[in-house]
């Protein structure tokens, strides 16, 4: 791969972007006909509606941007547990998990400069989304107890304790004593670095967890032999990793990472938690993103942005048409997920002509294999260069 | 006693949607698919079931139309896990966000604004004759709606069906092992696709059972985790129809305490009694999945060579 | 490979015109025409058939005052500020936040938009182009707990709040003392489910208050409390709602509905922005101004008992009755 020329590159760039792009329209296309049957809109004005709320003007895309980083977090969870075979459904718990110990840490550890009080509340989030993790994967491992439904099961269990916390210990003592923790002191707060946007520092802190990501996983070697207990448990052990391990280390590290997005997002975002504070289902579409973005570094920070913009555009569209329902933005991001995934079929075609001797009843190794576009030596300026366009 | 009574006629009574969606779901699980879409596939069935329910005037008819709709959707997600070979968790996912999106924007459409639900034809009451006449078993057993007999009636009827039967023995063979059905000339796809099909048509009704039976309207999310629950009882059950029967009715049982439990108002804070079920599905997972009769092709696609 | 590069082309090319075309469209649209514009922005759906629905109405009712509305539902905490913003943009001079976690939000907000008059319900803060107004949900289950004290033969009345927010709390709470202030003994049992959209648990744990001796049941739930309704009326017993039209679900258990009708707040408070009469404090709507009060009767009940609540209701109004709320 060190040899290809940058026609070379470009042609492997259009390559890997074809199918995304095909199905993004394809999306769109099916969407349009929701729009149709439900409302008395143009699709074609909706769409336009929804371009220019999410990327159209400078603040519609600050707005994207904003959108989009708890959803990255939620996507590099599901992507790095994906990454080591594990189907990690409890983005959204986890994420609820940190935002609770990080609000904790954010409202009593008061008195602290800045410099301590803020990395704590981080680390925090971080801790508490990854206990969730944790208990995920001890209980798969001691017992064998299928993660799928235990990550869903904790989902409900970290709402309801963000509703116990609110409305009891965290109570702000002001009456008539809404539901929510008092306000997190500006000690702890994460603010706007670019001046006269709303972008918080928040973008900064996911854009170096995906950078980690990368760099763990195909620069380290803890990383790789986690990604090839993921592709094959047997091989793994070989390669000096143990299932267990590599299962308790990828859902450590994949709450942790949606930990710190809740930290992220009430630090930054919300300001105090509220019993509304996760009404939106960060966790599932983190793991629409995570997939559009084929669990790739690169490909996470765009399709985040994407999904981020569909979301912060749907505003716009339900605002102005004053009849098409934001609710449409969840279909077509459920269309991309279904076309996107229609692509395998391709890809096991073109595999099955290179190849006989692939293992084809492991879809893991399908999944991997398309993703080798990852193994690429990502070049480092990429991703500062996403950092830039903030 | 009369309490008692209360209470198990509750536990049933909540058991059941979990019930006719794991009798659905535990034959694709058997033939190999999970089906993380059944939340979704259960929130349109709910959903078509109130509007063919309001359309047609009658409560079978609504339900009907709900089974079909749902099965159009299941077939979605059977093209693209059986023959396309897709992951089955993604296009589960994505199915879930697909239904939660189109329900509220159909939804929106249909119906409106409104501040007071259509009044709609729904699953009433059906006491038996001279059975619910039987002191305290009578209020147990027999003073139900009609979908509520009819999923336990679907129990031993569904374990005959799978471990006696031709159609079972396929099922299983097909989750088992696929490389080995298909040299014997089982189509595994074929197989595959109709286990979907069917446990979509059991998630329609569960959805409708919900909208028209324990209730008798649509709300948006209103399946509210029912169909992962679901999908618990099924692994739970340890893949057997009596084992789901079994596990939906811990289930039921466990929430029919959890409102108990509130109603003494024993100053504990209420979120702690809603918990109660989440954590009992994940004691139970942690009982029995070592044991388990999970298939060894569970979850992995099957490509012919 | 050539025949991909072609397709790629192609469909850039057409992605390219058709946004071209709309952004075309959309230009166009953009004019003043002197009407006021006002936005209604609500955190859960408008299809709840209780405290968004009726938002939503009071929308309307500002619409027949001349205004031209907009509304957004569904909205996060997280996205409201980018509502407000798309609204300010779009010229809107009027904006109603439906839900008290709005507040830190609008507050930030209303600063950047000077020209814009926000209106929180349910929150307690005040700014130059900020009012809020409390609805006196307190007054309201004074009014359901009241009324049911006097309706019990059990001597047992319960209360089912959906998830446990400010109003449904002081909710609670004004139940508690209405209920103790006409009948001292009575037996209160009060409980939240935790949600305002599972219908099958308010349902659930209604019945489960029968079997601890509860003969009127009360909701204060959303759409949940639908579910309330239908308990009381399979178990045969009496039932008070929380807004008109939970009667349908409920016709033989169904007392009466003590009403929060907030959509009169809307209209009050829109009014009052025409007529640039708005003192900088929170606009408390209760009995007084007529957004709570006791429905038709659906059911026969003692003229005595009628009397007695009317009397209640006025001296709410009259601020005779004040309910503690710490």
């Amino acid at each position: 791969m060190e040899g290809m020329t940058i026609k070379q590159r470009l042609q492997a760039l259009l390559r890997t972007l074809y199918f995304p792009i095909m199905a993004i329209i394809a999306s769109l296309l099916v969407g349009s006909i929701v729009i149709l049957f439900t409302s008395k809109s143009n699709p074609f004005v909706a769409y336009g509606h929804m371009f220019q709320g999410g990327f159209g003007t400078k603040r519609s895309f600050d707005a994207t941007l904003t959108k989009a980083i708890p959803l990255m977090f939620t996507a590099l969870s599901f992507s790095i547990a994906k990454r080591s075979g594990i189907i990690n459904l409890g983005a959204q718990g986890q994420f609820t998990a940190g935002a609770i110990s990080a609000t904790a840490v954010g409202i009593y550890l008061t008195g602290l400069p800045a410099a301590i009080h803020l990395p704590l509340t981080l680390l925090a989030g971080f801790i508490g989304g990854s206990l969730f993790g944790f208990i995920t994967a001890a209980l798969k491992v001691k017992f064998g107890a299928s993660e799928l439904i235990v990550t869903i099961m904790l989902n409900y269990i970290a709402a309801l304790l963000a509703a116990y916390f609110v409305t009891g210990p965290m109570l702000e003592q002001l009456p008539p004593y809404y539901p929510q923790s008092p306000a997190i002191p500006k000690t702890a707060r994460l603010g706007s670095f670019i001046p006269g946007l709303n972008v918080h520092t928040g973008l900064l802190i996911v854009l170096g967890g995906v950078f980690l990501y990368y760099f763990y996983l195909w620069k380290t070697t803890s990383g790789f032999r986690m990604r090839v207990v993921g592709l094959n448990p047997t091989a793994g052990e070989y390669a000096g990793m143990s299932v267990a391990r590599s299962t308790i280390l990828s859902l450590f590290l994949a709450g942790g990472l949606a930990g710190l997005g809740g930290a992220v997002e009430i630090i930054a975002v919300q300001g105090r938690l509220m019993i509304t504070s996760f009404s939106e289902s960060f966790g599932f579409t983190g793991i629409a993103v995570a997939l559009l973005g084929n669990l790739n570094p690169l490909g996470i920070v765009f399709s985040g942005i994407l999904f981020g913009g569909i979301s912060a555009g749907s505003l716009r569209m339900e605002v102005l048409t004053r009849d098409v329902n934001a609710s449409v933005a969840e279909v077509i991001q459920a269309l991309i997920i279904l076309f996107i995934a229609g692509r395998m079929m391709f890809q096991i075609k073109r595999r099955r002509k290179m190849t006989t001797a692939a293992d084809p009843d492991v879809q893991d190794d399908v999944l991997a294999e398309d993703t080798e576009g990852a193994d690429t030596p990502l070049p480092e300026p990429a991703i500062e260069k996403a950092g830039d366009q903030a | 006693m009369n309490e008692l009574a209360n209470f198990l006629s509750t536990a049933i009574r909540l058991a059941t949607p979990t019930l006719l969606a794991g009798l659905g779901i535990v034959f694709s699980e058997r033939a190999g698919i999970v089906n993380i879409g059944t939340e979704g596939l259960m929130l349109i069935g709910a959903l078509s079931g109130v509007m063919g329910s309001l359309l047609t005037g009658n409560v079978w008819l609504g339900a009907l139309i709900a089974i079909i709709v749902t099965v159009a959707f299941a077939a979605v997600f059977a093209f693209f896990t059986v023959i396309i070979k897709a992951d089955q968790t993604v296009i589960g996912t994505g199915m879930n966000l697909l239904a939660s999106g189109l329900t509220i924007t159909v939804n929106r459409a249909v119906f409106g604004a409104n501040t007071s639900p259509p009044k709609i034809d729904t699953f009433r009451t059906t006491p038996i004759p001279l059975l619910s006449k039987i002191p305290y078993l009578g209020e147990i057993f027999f003073r139900h709606p009609v979908p509520i007999y009819l999923a336990f009636l679907l129990v031993p009827i569904a374990q005959f069906m799978m471990f006696r039967s031709n159609t079972g023995l396929k099922v299983r063979s097909v989750g088992e092992n696929p490389k080995a059905c298909d040299t014997v000339g089982i189509n595994v796809t074929r197989t595959r696709f109709l286990a979907i099909l069917y446990s979509g048509v059991m998630a329609g009704f569960a959805g409708a059972f919900v909208s028209m039976g324990q209730l008798s309207f649509f709300t948006e999310g209103m399946i509210a985790g029912g169909g992962f629950i679901a999908l618990a009882a099924v692994v739970f059950g340890n893949y057997t129809p009596l084992g789901v029967m079994i596990a939906s009715l811990v289930f039921g049982a466990s929430n029919a305490l959890m409102f108990r439990l509130q109603a003494l108002s024993t100053g504990i804070p209420s979120q702690f009694p809603l918990m109660i079920p989440y954590i009992i599905t994940i004691f139970s997972l942690c009982l029995v999945s070592r044991k388990s009769n999970k298939p060894a092709g569970s979850a992995i696609p099957y490509i012919k060579e | 490979m050539r025949k991909t590069w072609t397709k790629l082309l192609a469909i850039t090319v057409v992605l390219v015109l058709a946004i071209g075309v709309v952004a075309a469209c959309d230009s166009g649209e953009k004019k003043d025409d002197g009407v006021t514009k006002v936005a209604l922005i609500m955190e859960g759906a408008v299809s709840d058939m209780s405290w968004n629905a009726t938002a939503f109405e009071g929308l309307k009712k500002i619409e027949k005052n001349g205004a031209q509305i907009g509304h957004t539902e569904n909205t996060p905490v997280s996205d409201a500020a980018a509502a407000i913003r798309t609204y300010a943009d779009d010229g809107y001079k009027v904006i109603f936040m439906s839900s008290s976690s709005y507040q830190d939000l609008a507050m930030q907000e209303a600063e950047k938009y000077p020209e814009i008059q926000f209106f929180l319900i349910n929150s307690g803060v005040t700014a130059e182009n900020v009012r809020s107004f409390a609805i006196q949900d307190a007054e309201q289950g004074y009014l359901m707990g009241a009324l049911a004290a006097l309706l019990t033969k059990t001597g047992t009345i319960g209360y089912i709040g959906g998830l446990e927010i400010a109003p449904i709390l002081n909710g609670a709470k004004g139940f508690e003392q209405g209920a103790k202030y006409v009948n001292p003994d009575v037996k209160i049992i009060s409980q939240n489910t935790g949600s305002m959209d599972d219908v099958n648990a308010a349902k659930e744990l209604g019945k489960a208050f029968v079997g601890q001796g509860v003969d009127v049941l009360c909701p204060m739930a959303n759409q949940a409390s639908l579910g309330v309704m239908e308990a009381a009326e399979e178990m045969g017993i009496m039932a008070i709602g929380s807004g008109l039209n939970q009667e349908t679900v409920a016709p033989t258990a169904a007392v009466v509905a003590i009403v929060k009708d907030t959509s009169i707040a809307y209209e009050a408070a829109y009014k009052a922005y025409q007529a640039g009469s708005m003192p900088m404090e929170v606009l408390p709507m209760g009995a007084a101004q007529g957004v709570v009060f006791v429905g038709d009767y659906y059911l026969e009940v003692d003229q005595a008992i009628k009397d007695q609540i009317d009397d209640i209701q006025k001296k709410l109004a009259s601020g005779e009755i004040k309910i503690n709320l710490d």
